[in-house]
């Protein structure tokens, strides 16, 4: 097999990693504090007067 | 200023439709697996009619639990998350419906034809190709109406719940129709394009992600709405939830191979889906942390709550059956589970610990309000059906790991000189009392279900006399820099 292959695979390797940890510090911008603040709270609003 | 153009609300009656549809199948689908199990056990059960085999039955069985009531259950939770969490009625009312209905009839066509031998015979794909036509389209309507209801929303983040639906929803219609690519030849016949090892592999590529995306994401959309819900508390870490999905359905497409570990399947493919099995447990691990953490402080609530009960102990099996998949797929491990009775106490630890009992859950918690009642029928009721399934529960895993082991150990042992010291039947006859145990550990939870749907109907009554009131959507007046950031209203 043409060693090129290795090459591709190994630089698909290395952007699929900083990918991954490129969503880890974008989860972690302050600026979305809030936001994400506010979403995990969303699931509490739904006990009505109906329920207990 | 108060509208004038009638309030819009919620759709919960596509959400009703789901949930007794989910009560019913799971009956039948689990009446289909205690008799499987007591075949087993007694195989004269049988009576000698050839669509009463085991062989029959069992693809009945995992249809109907995994698409049947696991599939109603999902979408019917699907469609009152999606609402809840977009601030907006579901799109296309008829489309839904027509979800409701087509999944009745595909659900109902693959269980009336895979007894009598109309099958494709992979695993968890077994309906001929005309019902997974009609599957394929039912399952795009499905798409429709959920991302069309997002493009409703009104509030602008997508909620993380719902990123786990539409993963979900997107990988199980690609793989429904990649796996199911076939040539037919009649109305009931038709032929595989793939053959002999690449054929395996497009049938575990299938199989596996059908575990990762139907029976993982889908529950785990339920998971992140529900858990908070019923503990009310905020999620644990919603930043946390958003690496954990990424992670988990970038990594679950690779697993596959393990299913084919010592095949003619290349070795180095087999290395592949063992490794990122391995790397599988640290998302899967995320997902049950964010989800038992969310429940700090409000540990108070299982002394009361058997809905908040059956989510807590969903999560410790997820973590444990994640745990012990990711153990399975070493090869060295695999050489002794592999074959045995192990893989089945592993499917059904994920399938009645995390999926059944996630489900159980949060239809205990989404029931009362889709229904209009302050709260289920019976108190009692929930208790009781919790203890039937855990104690069920815990019979089956732990007799199909006893009954596993013995297998793997007697299988393997050799003399000196190479030949077996046990013949098969010897293995047979060692585990013979532990399927029994199995089958009891079944007609406790099949027991559970029954109570459940004695609960749910009684939950029903006012919905049944048609004296609830929709529920509207709270469209509250955009406040300047709101967090999170509104969309427009659509009227």
């Amino acid at each position: 097999m043409n060693p090129l292959w290795g090459h591709l695979a190994g630089v698909i390797t290395v952007i699929l990693m900083l990918v991954f940890i490129g969503i880890w510090i974008w989860a972690w911008l302050p600026y979305h504090r809030p936001t994400f603040d506010a979403l995990a709270r969303l699931p509490m609003e739904d006990e009505g007067e109906q329920t207990p | 200023m108060q509208p004038t153009y009638p309030k819009e609300t919620y759709n919960d009656q596509i959400v009703r439709l789901f949930l007794l549809a989910a009560a019913v199948w799971g009956i039948i689908g689990m009446s289909i697996g205690v008799y499987a199990a007591a075949e087993l056990a007694w195989p004269e059960l049988n009576l000698g009619v050839p669509w009463l085999t085991f062989s029959r039955i069992r693809p009945n069985h995992t249809f109907g639990v995994i698409f049947a009531f696991g599939g109603s259950a999902l979408i019917g939770t699907c469609y009152y998350v999606v609402q809840r969490t977009a601030h907006a009625r579901l799109a296309f009312t008829a489309l839904a419906n027509v979800t409701f209905w087509g999944w009745q009839l595909g659900c109902i066509l693959a269980m009336a034809t895979m007894p009598f031998g109309i099958t494709q015979s992979k695993e968890y794909a077994e309906p001929e190709w005309f019902i997974d036509i009609a599957v394929a389209a039912v399952w795009v309507s499905f798409g429709v109406v959920f991302f069309g209801t997002l493009a409703r929303r009104r509030i602008r983040h997508i909620y993380v719940a719902n990123w786990y639906y539409g993963a979900f929803i997107i990988a199980v219609g690609l793989l429904h129709i990649v796996n199911n690519i076939a040539l037919p030849v009649s109305l009931d016949k038709s032929y595989m394009v793939y053959s002999g090892t690449v054929d395996a592999m497009v049938q575990w590529w299938y199989g596996h992600n059908a575990v990762a995306f139907f029976l993982t994401a889908g529950f785990l959309g339920m998971m992140y709405y529900f858990v908070p819900r019923q503990a009310q508390q905020p999620l644990w870490s919603y930043r946390f939830s958003i690496v954990n999905f990424w992670a988990l359905i970038s990594i679950y497409m690779w697993a596959g191979p393990h299913h084919l570990m010592f095949t003619a399947l290349p070795d180095w493919v087999q290395s592949v889906g063992m490794a990122f099995s391995l790397v599988l447990l640290m998302p899967s691990w995320g997902s049950a942390a964010n989800g038992l953490l969310t429940f700090n402080g409000s540990w108070h609530r299982l002394r009361t709550d058997p809905a908040a009960k059956f989510m807590v102990l969903s999560l410790v099996f997820y973590a444990a059956s994640t745990f012990e998949g990711s153990l399975m797929a070493v090869k060295t491990v695999n050489a002794l589970s592999h074959y045995t009775d192990w893989t089945v106490a592993h499917v059904h630890s994920g399938s009645l610990g995390w999926v059944a009992m996630i489900t159980i859950g949060s239809l205990y918690a989404m029931a009362p309000r889709a229904l209009g009642r302050p709260a289920m029928h019976s108190n009692g009721a929930m208790e009781l059906h919790f203890w039937l399934h855990t104690v069920g529960t815990l019979l089956y895993v732990v007799s199909m790991w006893a009954a596993g082991v013995t297998a793997g150990l007697m299988w393997r042992a050799t003399y000196p000189d190479g030949s077996l010291v046990y013949p098969f039947i010897d293995s047979l006859i060692a585990i013979k009392p532990l399927y029994v145990v199995r089958w009891f550990g079944g007609v406790l939870i099949l027991t559970g279900m029954v109570v459940m749907a004695w609960n749910l109907w009684h939950t029903a009554a006012d919905a049944r006399a048609r004296l609830i009131k929709p529920i509207p959507v709270p469209i509250p007046e955009p406040e300047p820099h709101q967090v999170p950031a509104p969309l427009p209203a659509h009227g």
